[in-house]
């Protein structure tokens, strides 16, 4: 019963798009997000998915990784589906049981898993060409304006960069305790969904009061090495937009346009 | 140049933790500080750079006071910690990254940090996997990240709590060999342990018991006691222990080997 | 001996039939016989923690049979039982404890499988007694107690579920000198007095080595040695290429062999290699009977 995660997981490749600046492909996968949801035709998402593998096949990621991004949330996605065929009000296209399936319910549900899967691949390609440094440092930079207005960019893009660090020490410490209660007789899987619940916690509090630990012995050895803030701070990695950085980015703007039209 | 311990006591909620230190460590030294777990060791390396303050006495480093707040960054960047547990000190994903947080943090210029993380990576081997995830290295390999990232912020002293205490026999000895490789850094080493065998090059070493200093000399003095490390709950390590018996036997050396070459070359000649 | 745990042609695989697939353990056979000492020591990475979960159950072998206490370890099988008859303390066991007090913690496995609540106080005294944290206040909350009795606590709360496996993975890991002397001596003596079948884990041959009766030596995923400690030290440089923490006295010992000393150097007492030492050296009296070996 172990726990995989492969979301936030970077890839790191040497490839055109792994080399471009990270606030360019924020900029670009935010775009694309929120273009998924205005695009009304089928063409326009054909469209739009053809960008898509063309960036897929740019960023020598074996597609393999972007699928296991979609892995985990395919039940959600098939349920949409089911949903919006039986509930959407329309003529009918086929009748079983007290169940109706309608054309606009048949329309309406393959266009939001065609959104989703839109959603989740541009996500994870996005996670799986910026290293955790990089997409933080994206975030930070996009914000930094607000922060004349209070807004804690800094602080927050460090908490992301710290929370994304740890994601394989805390799964792999969850495994840990699973186990070690396992073999102490603990039973997670049968029972009622109270009985369940209860034998959880054996393995919540042990890893909050581990994570607890962790979180005060990182603070200190940040201190150690001089942490105190954003204030005055550089950065090793500079950011410096490039010709391929703009050319990427007016394609895409491109691609939107044309999208929405088709 | 130098950290002067002086009458060094600190008490935690009432309880004295560690009372009267007094010792000091020069650039180039390699200090061995051992004790049994309880002894005060990770509170006494924690004074060292201002992360505790005095309950009394004071911490003196290159003549500035750890109790001067004012030059309280300084001091931390003149005397780097390292601690036991390699994960807790690695804040970012990726080695490169995580050893140029110090300098980050020191408002270093870009391209200064870059030649510092690559000198850095050099001096502890790693230099090939400058770009690896943090998570996929080995216990020895973290550790030697860690003190890469204090190294990149050019500190006069290093102390390390226990670093390998957490650690595989090649852990140990990778981490080991690059501590040592420290001193031609001319930098002051300050090395905390209870398995005193890690010992056998520091120049000086001093026992601490329940707070207090309990014995300290050169390290063929300490590493030789055995009662006294045995009243301490200390194991005297192998080949001093293997020597001391030897001489009981009337096998004699002139100086009391340490290490396996000694003893060797004490036997065959 | 009856045979208490039994590993035939065992192999397994992580993540079959994808791209990282890997093989973690291959062509394991191994006989554990009631009342043994067992010490199992391989490098990180060899497959030590892979090995031990399969001795419960928490992991079925690729290939191969696991048989536990004379029952076949199947799809089918009883794995609750089975995890009451070997019980496994993991590595730093303190990091597994969340009851609010200590009581509570060392009766949580019993709680687990049943036992009313008279039982379980009688095997709870009796498992702190023979771990030696008899004194402590059973109310008070286990996160307040020092890192070595929480361990303690720990290790207490499976051995208070009466296995009759008691397999430690790294147990002294983090401890002191006279903490890992201590604890391997209850370990000793729960296995001289209760017969107590143990199994301990280690990267770590020195220390474990002068308990152990016998010594398996495990590297990427196959035992390479099985025997009595005495026995395994005869291949130092076996032992040393595969960066297992070999007792000093014997790479000492071993290096002297190899410059011609005729001295045995599976020695793993002190005393006795200061005098095997002693002796070669007087038989010498004053001739170099040795090759001399240019200092390096």
């Amino acid at each position: 019963m172990a726990i995989e995660i492969s979301f936030g997981q970077y890839l790191p490749l040497d490839s055109y798009i792994h080399r471009l600046d990270p606030r360019i492909k924020l900029i670009i996968t935010l775009i694309n997000i929120i273009i998924i949801f205005i695009v009304k035709g089928f063409i326009g998402y054909a469209f739009l998915a053809c960008f898509l593998i063309a960036l897929i096949l740019l960023s020598r990621i074996p597609p393999l990784y972007i699928f296991r991004g979609i892995k985990p949330i395919i039940f959600f996605i098939l349920l949409t589906f089911a949903l919006h065929l039986f509930t959407t009000q329309g003529t009918e296209l086929f009748h079983w049981w007290i169940l109706r399936g309608t054309v606009e319910g048949l329309r309406n549900g393959t266009f939001m898993v065609i959104r989703f899967l839109l959603l989740i691949s541009f996500s994870t390609l996005l996670t799986l060409t910026c290293s955790p440094l990089e997409l933080t440092d994206a975030l930070e930079s996009l914000f930094s304006p607000f922060k004349r207005i209070g807004f804690p960019a800094h602080e927050l893009a460090m908490m992301m960069s710290i929370a994304l660090r740890f994601i394989p020490v805390l799964v792999e410490e969850t495994n840990r305790i699973m186990k070690a209660q396992i073999a102490r007789g603990a039973d997670i899987e049968s029972g009622s969904i109270f009985n369940r619940a209860k034998n959880l916690i054996p393995i919540l509090v042990p890893l909050f009061v581990n994570t607890f630990q962790r979180a005060d012995e990182l603070a200190l050895a940040m201190e150690v090495r001089c942490y105190r803030g954003g204030e005055g701070r550089t950065k090793m990695k500079e950011y410096i937009l490039s010709r391929g950085d703009f050319i990427i980015l007016t394609i895409s703007i491109i691609v939107a346009i044309i999208s929405i039209l088709l | 140049m130098s950290i002067e311990v002086k009458d060094l006591s600190f008490s935690y909620e009432g309880d004295p933790v560690i009372e009267s230190i007094s010792l000091k460590v020069n650039e180039r030294d390699f200090i061995g500080i051992a004790g049994p777990n309880g002894s005060g060791k990770s509170t006494l390396a924690k004074c060292l750079n201002g992360i505790l303050l005095p309950t009394a006495g004071d911490v003196i480093v290159d003549g500035v006071s750890v109790t001067d707040k004012t030059k309280q960054w300084i001091i931390r960047q003149k005397v780097g910690l390292v601690f036991q547990n390699p994960d807790n000190q690695l804040v970012a994903s990726i080695v490169e990254e995580d050893v140029a947080f110090g300098p980050e943090n020191l408002g270093i210029p870009p391209a200064i940090i870059r030649e510092r993380v690559s000198y850095v990576l050099n001096r502890v081997g790693l230099l090939k996997e400058r770009r690896r995830l943090v998570s996929t290295l080995s216990g020895g390999q973290k550790q030697r990240v860690a003190i890469a990232g204090i190294l990149a912020m050019k500190p006069k002293y290093i102390v390390l709590d226990e670093p390998t205490s957490m650690l595989d026999p090649l852990g140990r000895k990778e981490v080991l060999s690059t501590v040592l490789q420290l001193k031609e850094e001319g930098v002051g080493i300050v090395y905390i342990t209870h398995h005193l065998e890690e010992l056998v090059y520091a120049d000086r070493i001093i026992l601490l018991y329940r707070g207090k200093i309990f014995k300290e000399g050169s390290s063929r003095q300490i590493l030789t006691d055995e009662d006294t490390l045995r009243e301490i709950g200390l194991d005297t390590p192998e080949i001093a222990s293997l020597g001391l018996r030897l001489k009981r036997l009337s096998v004699e050396f002139n100086e009391s080997p340490l290490t396996i070459e000694e003893m060797v070359n004490a036997i065959c000649n | 001996m009856p045979s208490v745990i039994e590993l035939k042609d065992v192999w397994y695989q992580y993540n079959p039939d994808t791209p990282i697939a890997l093989w973690a353990l291959k062509e394991i056979n191994l006989k554990i016989s009631e009342g043994e000492f067992v010490a199992i020591i391989g490098p990180t990475g060899s497959g030590k923690s892979t090995l031990i979960q399969h001795f419960n159950g928490l992991l079925r072998p690729t290939k191969g049979e696991v048989i536990v206490d004379g029952v076949t370890i199947s799809k089918n099988a009883n794995l609750k039982s089975i995890r009451q008859k070997v019980g496994m303390v993991f590595q730093y066991p303190e990091t597994q404890i969340f009851s609010e007090t200590i009581y509570d913690e060392l009766a949580f496995g019993l709680r687990n499988y049943g036992y009313p609540e008279d039982e379980i106080k009688e095997k709870i005294e009796d498992a702190t007694k023979k771990m030696g944290i008899s004194h402590l206040p059973l109310s008070k909350s286990p996160l307040s107690l020092s890192g070595g009795e929480m361990r303690r606590v720990a290790i207490a709360s499976i051995l208070a579920m009466e296995p009759k496996v008691f397999v430690l993975d790294e147990p002294l890991a983090n401890l002191d000198p006279q903490g890992r002397r201590e604890l391997l001596d209850e370990i000793d003596a729960l296995n001289r007095r209760e017969s107590l079948t143990i199994i301990i884990i280690s990267h770590d041959l020195s220390e474990i080595a002068r308990y152990a009766d016998r010594v398996v030596v495990l590297n990427e995923g196959k035992i390479i040695m099985d025997g009595a400690s005495k026995e395994i030290f005869k291949d130092v440089e076996k032992l040393v290429e595969i960066s297992l923490g070999v007792p000093q006295i014997v790479e000492l010992l071993y290096t002297l062999y190899k410059r011609g000393a005729d001295i045995p150097y599976n020695i793993l007492d002190i005393e006795e290699a200061a005098r095997c030492i002693a002796k070669w050296r007087k038989s010498l009296g004053n001739r170099d009977k040795f090759r001399t070996v240019p200092a390096s």
